[in-house]
């Protein structure tokens, strides 16, 4: 009976110790995605008035994607999303797409890439400020403040 | 391991004997378990009968916080989330909820002052219509109670006891209950009319209570996978195993979005309004809510989705979904930068635990199969209380003034299968096998060595 009663105790320390880490690996157990990697390639700096070269490198599992179905540029001014500009992206090869903008007003803008490959669909937004934008735009640039930390549950 | 059928050689206790003394314990185990955790499972049948109609009665409720009328043209999240913004500058949000049809208003759940509130917006005129403090929602508090008392991790454990017990309660009634000699239907499946008060009253126990044993059983046993330490085991053992929930639905960790860094300030992430968050030349924004929206149509997702938004730079935007029916449950994890989808688990990913949990769950709350679901939680829920108070009943009436009218303790205390029955359920369930240690330690340090405790508990 002792010997029961001692397996018992280590076998009740072992579960509480056991139950509280989640392996890293685990959800290699589970259904996988195959996410698309998309990095946006802009020049250093954006001047006016010269044709500019905007870029995508696609990647899937680190791997070039050159069969996009459809990859555009959307590109708008801050404030004006509504009348934004959309421009269709050409291939290059090594999985990278491109298109050429030429700006002509100082500012802030913002680059979207719309691409869908392979059934999926990815759409980073860059922000570029081209030229010598006003103060105002500049003010916009202000930091917000730290977020705080909340927690979700759902049941 | 021994047991009871070893012990043939032995002459002095007979079968009939020990048949009684067993009878016997299994009365005391079952006696004092019921006094001990009458009180918990009155309050979790009573909560849980009332939270079985929680959509019912929250529609009820906050019916003008709900309703909107269908009106043109919806408009976009995040001009609905700005209207929030523009009532509470200082606020962070972190959970956007569009309307499921056309009649339903959009939540905007924001922290602010360290509170979180729901913020109900007509998404066609941008109004705000109303707003909740989440903790004060009279269908939280009820869910507080019968989940954790409202104490906590400390009432989390009680309920799990309770629970734990009540299994017990259920297995050792069962024995109790079971059919002797030639009562073949009374006294078993229909309480006996005519044989005095004393055996009607122990009918009107036990009958009752055989009859709705297995709907309770069903949900102690479909509650217990959100309990905070069994569940969380059992969670932890089958999602590591490949059987359960993929990780990040209950626990584990989400994945994380691609951090470019030299694209992204560090604080940029945690701007909440759709404006320039930094002073980086160039760099990625987060996703807009419209896009995360879309990026939900475009794969189905059951239209009661909340988004949850990111907390960190390398944090992602949740999609999630618990509907009634487990079959449509969904949670999508999307990169907050490009949009990628990193991880789409619906109830056919799930392991087979997982999907058996997952029904079990929406069982449980009475969601899966509509009212009749909701009926049957209701029944047992009402079988519960009237077995307490029966068995309360019970006790009263039969207890010697001044004294607590427990069973006599068996002459033969070395019950090899009782015991060996009460190691394997400590051994399930972790919370039981503390508790029955603590009972050991209480009864061999302190009743066995006071004459008045021992006289009080018949031991």
């Amino acid at each position: 009976m002792k010997i029961v009663f001692h397996f018992f105790s280590i076998f009740i320390f072992l579960l509480l110790l056991s139950a509280c880490t989640v392996d890293t690996s685990t959800g290699n157990l589970y259904k996988q995605s195959q996410p698309l990697e998309v990095d946006m390639i802009l020049p250093k700096s954006t001047s006016l008035n010269k044709e500019q070269v905007i870029k995508i490198q696609l990647t899937q599992e680190g791997k070039k994607v050159d069969d996009a179905a459809a990859i555009q540029f959307e590109i708008w001014k801050k404030e004006t999303h509504e009348d934004h500009e959309v421009v269709k992206a050409k291939h290059e090869g090594n999985g990278i797409y491109f298109a050429e903008k030429t700006f002509n007003e100082d500012g802030l803008y913002y680059i979207k890439a719309d691409v869908r490959a392979r059934d999926l669909h990815v759409m980073p937004t860059k922000q570029v400020i081209v030229g010598n934008p006003s103060e105002e735009e500049l003010n916009a640039l202000q930091q917000k403040t730290e977020h705080p930390h909340g927690d979700h549950n759902h049941h | 391991m021994t047991t009871a059928r070893n012990e043939k050689h032995n002459d002095v206790p007979t079968n009939a004997m020990k048949t009684k003394d067993l009878y016997k314990a299994v009365w005391r185990w079952h006696f004092y378990a019921g006094l001990i955790f009458m009180p918990f499972l009155l309050i979790l049948a009573i909560t849980g009968g009332i939270y079985l109609f929680k959509s019912e009665i929250e529609q009820f409720m906050y019916q003008d916080f709900y309703q909107v009328e269908a009106q043109g043209q919806v408009i976009s999240p995040s001009k609905q989330i700005e209207t929030v913004m523009d009532r509470y500058p200082e606020a962070n949000v972190d959970r956007y909820r569009p309307g499921e049809d056309t009649h339903r208003s959009a939540e905007v759940g924001i922290i602010n002052d360290s509170s979180s509130l729901t913020v109900f917006v007509n998404p066609y005129t941008g109004e705000i219509v109303g707003e909740l403090h989440d903790e004060e929602r009279l269908m939280n508090k009820i869910e507080e109670i019968h989940g954790e008392l409202m104490a906590g991790t400390t009432g989390d454990r009680m309920v799990e006891l309770a629970a734990c017990w009540a299994l017990i309660l259920i297995v050792t009634g069962i024995y109790l209950w079971r059919p002797k000699r030639n009562e073949k239907l009374w006294g078993t499946l229909l309480p006996r009319f005519s044989k005095g008060k004393n055996v009607l009253r122990r009918d009107l126990h036990a009958v009752p209570a055989f009859w709705i044993s297995a709907g309770m059983f069903f949900l102690i046993i479909t509650g217990l996978p959100w309990s905070g330490l069994w569940g969380n085991g059992v969670q932890h053992l089958a999602t590591n195993t490949g059987v359960g929930y993929p990780p990040s639905i209950w626990i584990g960790e989400a994945p994380t979005s691609d951090v470019k860094t030299e694209d992204v300030a560090d604080v940029s992430w945690a701007a909440e309004n759709l404006d320039v968050p930094s002073s980086a030349i160039q760099e990625y924004e987060r996703l807009s809510i419209d896009d995360v929206v879309a990026i939900a149509k475009e794969r189905n997702v059951y239209p009661s989705y909340d988004v949850f938004f990111p907390k960190e730079a390398d944090g992602v935007y949740t999609l999630s979904v618990f509907p009634p029916k487990a079959e449509d449950e969904a949670t999508i994890h999307i990169d907050q930068y490009t949009g990628a989808v990193l991880a789409d688990y619906r109830f056919q990913d799930y392991g087979p635990a997982g999907k058996m949990i997952a029904m079990g769950i929406t069982l449980h709350k009475g969601s899966q199969f509509g009212l009749i679901n909701q009926l049957a939680g209701l029944i047992i829920c009402i079988g519960i209380v009237g077995v307490v108070v029966s068995g309360f009943y019970l006790w009263w009436k039969r207890k010697p003034n001044g004294e607590l009218g427990a069973p006599k303790a068996p002459a033969n205390k070395t019950m090899k299968s009782l015991t060996f029955i009460l190691l394997l359920l400590g051994v399930l369930f972790p919370l039981v096998g503390i508790s029955l240690i603590f009972v050991w330690m209480i009864d061999f340090l302190l009743i066995k060595r006071t004459p008045k405790l021992k006289k009080f508990l018949n031991a």
